[in-house]
């Protein structure tokens, strides 16, 4: 028999087990097996492994298995952290915007108590001109009364 | 409340995200066999399989609020399972005084308060010589590599589509072909002269 053939054969090992072949490739396997005693006593022993496994007993689940794991549930709460999690979400975002709100804000107000101090502070200097103008203006009246 | 019987898994879970105990109840009711029998499969101990499974179906229950109706219930769930396996292996492989071995040993049938599927034979011989033959098999389930012996369980005992496995062990519908086909071929000659 063809070693290429038989190669691929027993590729096909597992999909012929499990139903995955296509009629075509079903029946080319199943031929090859027919006429090829080597190929034919793998497939057998690998499919007899598998029939095998059915072998082995499964055990029931005991009886209150539900009410137990229903009790599980509350001996081990949740950690706090998740069970709170999408109200701890909720107040990150609310704090974080009070933050940067409160930030904004107080950076506002330098600027404008910066602005406003600038403003006071050449509306004096103005005043203080005024003054001289006014000292100048008393001087000329004085002058002019001729206290001088 | 009385739940309808046409009520799938993806609607039960859409309840259980809003805390509703009577549905999960259901869910462990319908899904406990086989995540019982898939664990048992794996780790060899009834008690054991019992104990992980309610902690997988505490994790479903707090995990709910992260699942999304479009992966299929039971794949998410067995991904569940999986990893609960996998973190059960290497606690074990930790404390090395909790061998599996030592929980296998041949001729272990089970625990009292399990009843089994196999109608118990009334011929004792028989009885032991079949429990011999299933701790035999179990073990050399049991030493497949971990990716191996899910596909081995979800496939055979569970009737899975490759493609399904391909999601619980998020891999490739020809990495599944591949993982069953070795398994197989392991297991042809570890059970040699049994079948």
């Amino acid at each position: 028999m063809n070693t290429m053939h038989c190669n691929h054969l027993r590729e096909q090992f597992a999909e012929r087990l499990d139903g995955r072949l296509d009629e075509p490739q079903r029946e080319a396997f199943d031929r090859h097996v027919a006429v090829c005693p080597e190929c034919a006593r793998e497939w057998q022993a690998y499919a007899a492994v598998w029939q095998t496994l059915t072998r082995v007993a499964a055990p029931a689940p005991s009886v209150g298995f539900v009410e137990r794991t229903l009790r599980r549930l509350d001996e081990a709460p949740e950690p706090l952290l998740l069970r709170w999690r999408p109200l701890v979400w909720r107040w990150a975002l609310v704090g974080s915007t009070a933050i940067v709100m409160a930030t904004s804000g107080w950076l506002v107000w330098q600027r404008v108590q910066s602005q406003r101090a600038a403003e006071i502070y050449a509306s004096m200097n103005h005043m203080e001109f005024a003054e001289d103008f006014d000292v100048i203006e008393s001087l000329d009246l004085i002058e002019k009364q001729g206290r001088l | 409340v009385v739940t309808p019987p046409e009520t799938n898994d993806a609607e039960l879970m859409q309840r259980v995200k809003r805390g509703d105990r009577q549905a999960f109840r259901e869910l462990v009711e319908r899904h406990q066999r086989a995540v019982i029998n898939s664990i048992y499969r794996s780790i060899g101990d009834s008690w054991e399989a019992e104990d992980l499974a309610q902690r997988v179906f505490v994790q479903v229950y707090r995990a709910a609020p992260r699942y999304k109706p479009t992966a299929k219930f039971t794949t998410w769930l067995f991904t569940i399972v999986h990893n609960t396996v996998l973190n059960e292996y290497r606690r074990r492989s930790r404390h090395a005084a909790e061998s599996l071995d030592a929980l296998t040993a041949p001729g272990e049938g089970g625990e009292p308060g399990m009843s089994f599927a196999d109608a118990a034979s009334p011929d004792p011989s028989r009885e032991v010589a079949r429990r011999e033959l299933q701790a035999l098999i179990r073990a050399a389930v049991e030493r497949l590599p971990a990716q191996q012996r899910m596909a081995v369980i979800l496939c055979r005992y569970e009737g899975w589509p490759y493609e399904d496995i391909a999601k619980t062990l998020k891999c490739s519908v020809a990495a599944v072909k591949s993982l069953l086909h070795r398994a197989r071929l392991t297991l042809k000659e570890e059970l040699r002269g049994l079948y």
